[in-house]
Order: C-alpha cells, then structure tokens, then sequence
C-alpha cells in the first residue's frame, strides 16, 4: 500500500515565479527594442496615433498602418502592461498565462491596440463586479476576448457620425461584448469539446457574427480589406531565428544542459487545457516555444510567405499556445493539410490568407495529436476551406477567425473521427 | 463559483471516465458538502498492471489549485478521458490523498475542494 497527500508547491520546479515574469517582460521589452530601433522616434509617435485612430478589423497590418517602429511598440508596451495585470494579481506563470500574453503581442501587430483592448477587459471585469467574483476568475477569458477589440476602433473611428455618438457606441459595443463573453466561453468549450486551442476565438466569432448581423440590419455594411505589407524579411527574419535560437538555448541550460523532458511534451496530445509549464515544468517548454517557432518560420520562408504583422502576430501565436497544447508532433500535420490543400484548390500557399490558415490553423493540434497525423492533415486541409469563407459573417471584428473556423471544424470532424475510429476500447 | 454542483460532478465524472478507461468493473463515489467544502471520494479497482498511469494521474492530481483557471476550462472535465483531463481535476481541487493497493489492484481517492 503507498500513499500519497498534498498538493504539490510551485518550489518544485527549475524556474521560479521571478524567472517566468522576468521571461514575459523581456519579451515584451525586446519587442519596444526593437520597435524603437526600427524606424526613426519622430515617426513613431505619428504611427501609433494612426493605429489606434484606423479601424483595424481583419487583415490591417499594423506595418501598413502605422510603420515598423510603432507596430512594434504597440506590441511591446501592450505585452508589459498584460504581464503588469498578472502580476497585480499575484497569479502564477503556467503555459496559459504565456499563450495569453503571446496572443496579445501577437495580436498587437493586426487589431489590438493601446486603446481598444481595454473596453474588452472593462467589459469582462463589469461582469466580475456584477457577479461579485474575483477578475481575476476571468483574467484569461478578458485577455483572449480582446479578439473582438476591431468592434470598439470600427464603431469609435468608422461610423459617418458626430464624434461623441461613434465614441460612445465603440465604448458600448466593447463593454458589452466583454460582459457577455465569460458566460458564453465555457458553454462553447463543450462544442468543440477542447480540440481547438483558440476556444475564445470560437466564442468571439459567434459573439462578433451576432453584432454584426444587427449591425447590418440596421443598414452599417462594413467593407472587406487586406492591408498587407511587404519587404519586411530583411528585419524580422534575422530577429525570429535569434529569438528562437536564444529560447532553446535558455531552455537547454535551464533544464541542467539536458532536453529531458521535451520527448513528453511531444507525447502529449494537446488538447485543452495542456499547461505544459505546469505539467512538464518551464525549461523544456522553453524549447518547444523555441522549436515550434522555428519550424512555422521555416515554413513561411519555404512557401515564399511575407513576414509582416499578421504572419508576425500567427508565429507569436504558435510560440505561445506551444505553452499549452502545440508540439512540432502535433502542428506539423495541420500544416501539411493546408499545403495539401494548396493542390487541389484555386489558391496558392503565398496567399495573404492562406499563410494565416497554415500558422493559425495549428489550432486544430489536439485533433492530429489525439487521432493521429491522417485526422491532423484532414483536419488542416478541411481548415483552409472554412476559414475562407467563416470571416464573412462577423466582418473581421473577431481577429481569431481561424479559432471561429477551427471551432466550426472540430465541432464537425471530432464527432465523426470518433465514430469511424471504432470501437471504444474497455 | 456559480456552477459548483456542476463542478463537483464533472470532477468524479472524470475520475470515473478514468478508471472504466483502466478497465474497472467496481466504482464507487462518496461526495459530502458542508458549508466551506466538498469532500470527494472515489474507490475503484482497475485491471492489469497501469503503475505508470496511476503514478502520473496521482502526480497531475497533486497540481495546485488554479482559481484563475477555472472559469475558463471546468466545463472540459468530464467529457473525454484520455488520462491527462486528471490535470484539470487537480487544478480544480484543494487537497487531495491517493491510497494504492497494489496487491489488491484499488485506488482510493479522497479530494477537497474548498468553497468561497
């Protein structure tokens, strides 16, 4: 007979609290580095006022929008001030936290921005309140819900009205999306049953279609856009391979020189909720980040893709929720479903949104991870399809529309896997 | 929490998704709530030799409770059981003791989950 009680205490693993903040906001850190250095100060300051004063529902390439330097900056001061709420909040780094702050830096470079992110969390904490819980309860779902952040720009500087009406229904509209959405994002879990990783994604892409659809109704047609920029490769490949290289590195001297512990992470299936901070401890996770930045960096300069804001803001994605859920073992398949795709289908991989189908497609991980590497290609090559057509029906307000499409996907495909893989075993 | 009961009930949901997973022919469950807590208990026998999966499932139970998570991943639990889903009842769970009986193949597990 053995027995065991207790939980376990954070002291158990190789990297302390300190040396995971301290992770965070050197990344954010690097990136207002970077920002800064990239273009001269004098425009930086212009740019950032174009990007929070632009409507910037999908695809508006910061790049484009506001330059290099305050896209970068936008990003950066964003990535601190998120890790500033966590710490606040004395919660403990585990891969969520990392996939949540990736995912706003991420984002940081197409749709959120220094203005329009806070009616979101507004939104999410005036639940807290009316419920009387803790903010911090919903902190991840406020975080990620920032994906509904372009409804706030669109209304406050897209709307031919006086200035106090467009601020005040911008304000509204992200309050109350905010409001609405920690109700909804553990209902809508149970949809796709956690085979896609971008569940708020999932729920903000229903949230948006049903603002839009009133917005439609009452004659507010918004138009279709692809702000994309180009020529950016000579900056941020060499950037990407260093901070990739350094995150493997890290994660090799912080785990004791050693990659003990990687070869369970790629184990793993994936499916939500797969901290691997938590379950395999920082080091190793370290390097998957690091590996699984390098192969979807590798793949985007094999297919001849732009490094821009939006592929920029898919490959942070990746690193992130390689934190909790992706693997090179589980992602690779996705992939390879699109680029399948790319041969029976009229588009070509160098398509603006088909680059963003292949990076944040790798939502659909858990399903190659759980049913193997055939349902993983089948899932990325039914994927490409849907996430084309999906965007439509919430206008680009919701900037995770490969989590909407890859909600819809798993929802269908996971079912249907399960039945044909036969039998449950006893 | 608001969906408490819903919890609690996903929690041995899970755990027992788990052991039928290991081949369990006996199950039983013993939930109490008092004022300030759930106490949850789960007997189960399994079949064949899983050291392994017992030794890792006790060790993903042992996870600290993550009040921040929750809101987010509870309505996970107890759908699908594929072994590392135990995580999110540790996340979820304040104390938690695990009694194996290797010569009688059972595991007894008693878990708390402290209410606000």
């Amino acid at each position: 007979m053995t027995e065991q009680s207790g939980k376990l205490g954070f002291d158990r693993y190789l990297v302390g609290e300190g040396g995971k903040r301290l992770f965070l906001f050197l990344f954010g850190g690097l990136l207002c580095t970077v920002g800064l250095h990239s273009s001269p100060f004098a425009e930086i300051l212009p740019g950032l006022k174009l990007i929070i004063f632009e409507p910037d529902y999908l695809v508006s390439d910061y790049f484009h929008v506001g330059g290099r330097g305050a896209s970068f900056l936008n990003s950066g001061i964003l990535t601190l001030l998120f890790t500033a709420i966590l710490v606040y909040y004395k919660i403990h780094i585990r891969g969520i936290s990392i996939a949540a702050v990736f995912t706003v830096a991420g984002f940081a470079f197409f749709g959120k921005n220094l203005l329009n992110v806070w009616f979101i969390l507004g939104g999410v904490w005036l639940y807290a309140w009316y419920r009387k819980e803790s903010f911090l309860k919903f902190i991840y779902i406020a975080f990620f819900g920032t994906a509904l952040a372009p409804l706030v720009s669109q209304l406050m500087f897209g709307l031919y009205l006086p200035a106090p009406f467009r601020i005040a229904a911008g304000a509204i509209a992200g309050l109350s999306a905010g409001f609405i959405l920690p109700s909804l994002a553990a209902s809508f879990l149970s949809v796709h049953k956690g085979y896609n990783l971008y569940n708020v994604g999932f729920t903000a892409g229903m949230v948006g279609t049903l603002y839009v659809s009133l917005f439609r109704s009452h004659g507010f047609v918004p138009e279709a856009r692809v702000l994309w920029s180009t020529g950016n490769n000579g900056l941020l490949l060499p950037m990407l391979l260093g901070m990739f290289l350094t995150m493997i590195l890290a994660g090799y001297l912080l785990n004791g020189r050693s990659f003990k512990g990687v070869s369970s992470i790629w184990a793993h299936p994936g499916r939500l909720l797969a901290d691997f901070v938590d379950i395999f401890d920082f080091p190793p996770t370290l390097i998957n980040m690091g590996v699984n930045g390098l192969l979807v960096t590798g793949y985007l300069l094999a297919v001849g893709g732009d490094f821009n804001g939006p592929t920029l803001g898919g490959i942070f994605t990746v690193v992130g929720f390689s934190a909790m859920g992706k693997t090179p073992r589980n992602i690779a398949p996705i992939i390879a479903g699109v680029v399948l795709g790319s041969l029976t289908k009229h588009w070509s991989l160098s398509d603006p949104a088909i680059q963003l189908a292949a990076l944040f497609g790798t939502t659909l991980a858990p399903i190659a991870g759980e049913f193997g590497w055939k349902a993983g290609i089948l899932a990325g090559y039914v994927h490409s399809s849907v996430v084309l057509y999906v965007g439509v029906l919430h206008a680009g307000f919701n900037l995770y529309n490969n989590g909407f499409a890859g909600g819809l996907v798993a929802a269908i495909l996971v079912p249907l896997i399960e039945t044909f893989r036969g039998r449950e075993k006893e | 929490m608001k969906y408490e009961r819903h919890v609690v009930s996903r929690i041995v949901s899970e755990l027992m998704n788990f052991f039928f997973s290991m081949g369990a022919r006996d199950f039983s469950s013993h939930v109490i709530r008092n004022e300030d807590r759930f106490e949850i208990c789960v007997e189960s026998d399994y079949a064949g030799n899983p050291t392994t999966k017992i030794r890792e499932m006790t060790r993903l139970l042992r996870m600290p409770r993550a009040r921040e998570m929750e809101e987010y991943s509870w309505s996970l639990s107890g759908d699908i059981s594929t072994g590392q889903e135990i995580y999110l009842v540790g996340i979820m769970t304040d104390d938690v003791t695990v009694e194996h009986d290797e010569e009688a193949g059972r595991v007894r597990i008693c878990l708390t989950r402290l209410l606000e």
